[in-house]
């Protein structure tokens, strides 16, 4: 070691280096707005924050919704000018966007404090400045999404999308985190990347005789198949449960539609017959489902 | 606290003491989409490490989003490119 300082806690893990950088807090994010792409099974609120901070950022957020699953659902722009979005699903009636908080390496940062201590880096920049607010954390759960998104039973229809496919996701993995019990305000890092597409389909073949023949067959058959194909669009979210002391992962509905279809034959006397309407579904599939890690933080020391 | 260190903010508040922990940032960079890369940080070799992935453009409902998975083994990073671009933090402690 040639400059700089090295400090590791009591567990041996790095604390400050001027090797790398410390996290530090920039400012909690501003809101600028919400949309609700999903407002059934479930639901799906995005809220969007703005940043100016300077590097990249990472980011924590609040959940204030007890119940809700929450995740980054992602993050853009360039150093300066950021956009956040954070997706929350099942939060109910409530619309209370987190506090999302922005963190990253201390360049550029400026503060008018003037006692503390700067360990910098063999380039001339702070690796760690004590009078910014570096982060700590409390808690890293290595989580997973659940591979199956509901069991409840649904009652779709063939016809013409009726019925009330209940989509839903009642499926959770549970993370025992008990030291959640003790914090004024944890804040979670975790950003969306699972994502499933979930599609239920319903058909029903009516057929009927347009002439019968005199002996008991059929010489003018009629027939029309129903179809629906209901669809659902699902990524993973995380849910605080402060109380108990623990962290489930669960769906978020994104996005669900159906399309249906009519197809049929009227007989010699008549024609085809054909209708549909609604929107395709996504094809089957589920992606991106490696563990990820939820980072926690205790949001009180910078509010 | 008997040993070990403590550092206070100008108005009084407890920055670090030394059963702090926390996540220090090695690098943060953008993964184009459908990109593959590898780095290597020699300096973390026997460390602990953890890569978060953030998407920039949200995954459209009507094909396939497949985000960039990173895998970390002893000192190189191999970044698996996906169909989707993302924005990569490689954190140490």
């Amino acid at each position: 070691m040639s400059n700089g300082i090295t400090a590791y806690n009591y567990a041996n893990q790095l604390l400050i280096s001027q090797d790398f950088k410390n996290l530090h807090f920039w400012e909690k994010a501003v809101y600028q707005s919400q949309s609700i792409p999903a407002s059934s099974f479930g639901g799906c609120m995005l809220w969007t924050y703005s940043s100016n901070c300077p590097q990249y950022p990472v980011v924590f957020f609040s959940a204030p919704v007890t119940n809700a699953y929450y995740g980054i659902s992602r993050i853009y722009g360039s150093p300066g000018a950021w956009s956040i979005e954070l997706m929350c699903g099942r939060a109910g009636t409530s619309q209370t966007p987190s506090d999302v908080y922005v963190f990253s390496n201390p360049v550029g940062f400026t503060t008018s404090q003037n006692m503390g201590i700067i360990v910098y880096s063999n380039d001339s920049t702070p690796s760690f400045d004590s009078r910014l607010s570096p982060l700590s954390v409390n808690g890293a759960q290595s989580v997973t999404i659940p591979s199956v998104v509901f069991t409840h039973a649904v009652s779709g229809s063939p016809y013409a999308c009726g019925g009330y496919a209940d989509g839903t996701p009642d499926q959770e993995n549970t993370y025992i985190a008990s030291y959640l019990t003790s914090m004024t305000k944890p804040i979670l890092s975790y950003s969306s990347l699972a994502q499933t597409a979930k599609e239920l389909y319903y058909t029903q073949y009516n057929e009927m005789c347009n002439l019968h023949d005199g002996y008991g067959g059929c010489i003018d058959k009629a027939w029309t198949r129903y179809e629906s194909w209901y669809w659902y669009f699902y990524r993973g979210g995380v849910k605080l449960d402060k109380a108990n002391g623990r962290l489930n992962t669960s769906w978020v509905t994104a996005n669900y539609g159906c399309r249906w279809q009519e197809t049929g034959n009227s007989g010699f006397l008549g024609g085809g017959n054909n209708a549909g309407g609604g929107s395709w579904p996504y094809n089957n599939e589920t992606l991106n489902m490696q563990a990820r890690t939820v980072l926690v933080s205790e949001g009180s020391l910078y509010d | 606290m008997t040993y070990g260190i403590r550092i206070f903010r100008q108005d009084g508040k407890l920055t670090y003491d030394s059963s702090s922990v926390t996540w220090n940032q090695v690098e943060s960079f953008i993964v184009p989409a459908n990109t593959s890369l590898t780095k290597q940080y020699p300096l973390l070799q026997n460390a602990t490490v953890l890569v978060q992935i953030s998407l920039i453009n949200s995954p459209p409902f009507d094909q396939r989003c497949i985000a960039p998975d990173a895998i970390f083994t002893g000192t190189l990073l191999n970044i698996t490119a996906g169909n989707a671009a993302a924005i990569i933090s490689v954190l140490t402690q």
